[in-house]
């Protein structure tokens, strides 16, 4: 975990609709972040063992590696000890999708997203997820 | 008697995100021609799709009306019922040309 409030925290993101992309950019615009934004599953691993994220957020829905796959390797890397510092994992989804969301939370998520999200609140709705789980 | 159609839908938008606006309706204007292709592909899964995306941006965009077809798109699309598609992307098109955005 990034442990200094005043260091830049690295976020990675995950969605394939370049609308939804736009509104992450805009509500995580502070300075407080360094940012990358991607629109797949395969993309998000292998960002995960070279850029190491603080936090991940990762819609369920997406092309090529769809989030929930993503999230399966993710828990894979991380049991193999291939991922030296472990990220906050946060996955986004629709309102309508609990299943989805139950079954992510089996294999272990910090917190989730619904869409559609206000772009103003998510910047306070992912780091309550982060300190939450930096506490731990 | 004035005809619905020309009616004007207002809708105020936060002036953060005016910028984004455009290209976001420019999107759907997109998305009415390719669900029509879709439909007649019977290509069912991209419709539900392209109706899943809509639900999942169209209120962060402030616009719920957007939402709410994506949601009955999505919902149709599994079912796969031609008739309520259509009626929905007349839906969308009509709301397309009667909304107003106010950005305060």
């Amino acid at each position: 975990m990034n442990n200094d409030k005043n260091t830049k925290l690295k976020i990675l993101i995950a969605d394939d609709d370049k609308d939804i992309q736009l509104l992450y950019e805009e509500g995580l615009s502070s300075d407080r972040y360094e940012k990358r934004i991607v629109g797949n599953g395969n993309d998000v691993l292998k960002l995960y063992k070279s850029w190491h994220p603080d936090i991940i957020v990762l819609d369920i829905t997406m092309p090529i590696m769809s989030g929930y796959q993503a999230l399966g390797k993710i828990k894979e890397l991380e049991s193999t000890g291939d991922i030296k510092k472990r990220a906050v994992i946060i996955m986004a989804t629709a309102m309508s999708d609990e299943d989805d969301i139950m079954d992510c939370i089996k294999l272990g998520i910090h917190g989730y997203i619904v869409k559609p999200f206000s772009y103003k609140k998510i910047s306070n709705q992912i780091l309550d997820y982060y300190y939450k789980n930096e506490l731990r | 008697m004035m005809d619905d159609k020309n009616e004007k839908i207002i809708v105020s938008v936060d002036v953060d995100i005016k910028e984004l606006m455009p290209g976001f309706l420019l999107n759907r204007q997109k998305d009415i021609k390719s669900i029509k292709e879709a439909l007649e592909h019977n290509d069912y899964y991209n419709i539900q799709i392209m109706g899943h995306s809509m639900k999942g941006s169209g209120s962060g965009y402030g616009l719920d009306t957007i939402s709410d077809i994506g949601t009955s798109l999505e919902k149709a699309a599994k079912e796969r019922n031609s008739e309520d598609i259509k009626n929905l992307v007349n839906e969308l098109s009509d709301y397309l040309g009667q909304i107003k955005i106010i950005y305060e």
